[in-house]
């Protein structure tokens, strides 16, 4: 049950483990007096192994609220870290995006402009040349992806 | 003692549940970089060179866009496993 001292808050954890070890503390101390003290003196002995295991017990966990105490700031640490590399991580998407757009708007334009400069070549190019039917196969051939070949194709 | 039994099985199967205390999410990737390339475009049946050159034009572009997001991508891996490596 220990991973629910999760649940706990730190300060009531802290208040409980430390008021255990003082517990025990003054138990223990009052049970080497407890023969000057009245009403107590024939339990001085018994008081005095109740306070002992009351302040090993608390010692014990002095000893486990010091390692959750660090691991709770070791994970808080880890989670500021996390929120600032999510952070640079949006940032850089951002900054990959916007360039992203601005190159494919580049290609665009540039597919526009030789076009238009096709436009201006059409009648040259289509009074000094025919192309073979058998050329437009072969091209559209190797133009598909290979992947997708089927024996027809070949 | 049934119930005894079933409690006590579904209190150690929650001990499996260990807490993480620490969430980290995948690093989303930019919308252009989702689309595949397209397949290059086919010349219909012509006798026109410029018809030819004009989808020739065509699929350098596409080319190029693919060449693009391939590029943007490797960018992409690499600043991420920089960011993802210096959280210690």
């Amino acid at each position: 049950m220990w991973f629910l001292l999760h649940l706990i808050p730190d300060n009531f954890l802290h208040l409980i483990v430390h008021g255990i070890t003082v517990i025990g503390i003054v138990g223990f101390a009052i049970s080497i007096f407890a023969k000057k003290i009245p009403f107590i003196s024939s339990y001085g002995v018994m008081l005095g192994l109740i306070s002992l295991l009351i302040l090993v017990l608390g010692v014990y966990l002095e000893g486990g609220y010091g390692v959750e105490m660090m691991w709770r700031n070791k994970a808080a640490d880890l989670q500021k870290q996390i929120a600032i590399a999510e952070e640079k991580s949006k940032t850089v998407n951002a900054v990959i995006e916007t360039q992203v757009v601005k190159e494919l708007q580049t290609v665009h334009d540039v597919q526009v402009k030789w076009k238009e400069k096709l436009v201006t070549i059409t009648e040259k190019i289509d009074a000094q040349c025919t192309v073979d039917p058998d050329a437009i196969d072969l091209l559209n051939k190797a133009a598909m992806n290979p992947l997708d070949y089927t024996e027809e194709a070949k | 003692m049934k119930k005894i039994i079933f409690i006590t099985l579904l209190l150690s199967l929650y001990g499996c549940c260990t807490p993480i205390p620490v969430e980290r999410h995948f690093p989303s990737v930019p919308v252009e970089l989702k689309t595949p390339c397209p397949d290059l475009k086919k010349i219909e049946p012509t006798t026109k060179l410029s018809d030819v050159v004009d989808t020739v034009i065509d699929n350098y572009s596409l080319y190029h866009e693919c060449s693009i997001k391939f590029k943007a991508w490797i960018d992409w891996y690499d600043q991420q496993k920089t960011i993802f490596e210096s959280v210690k």
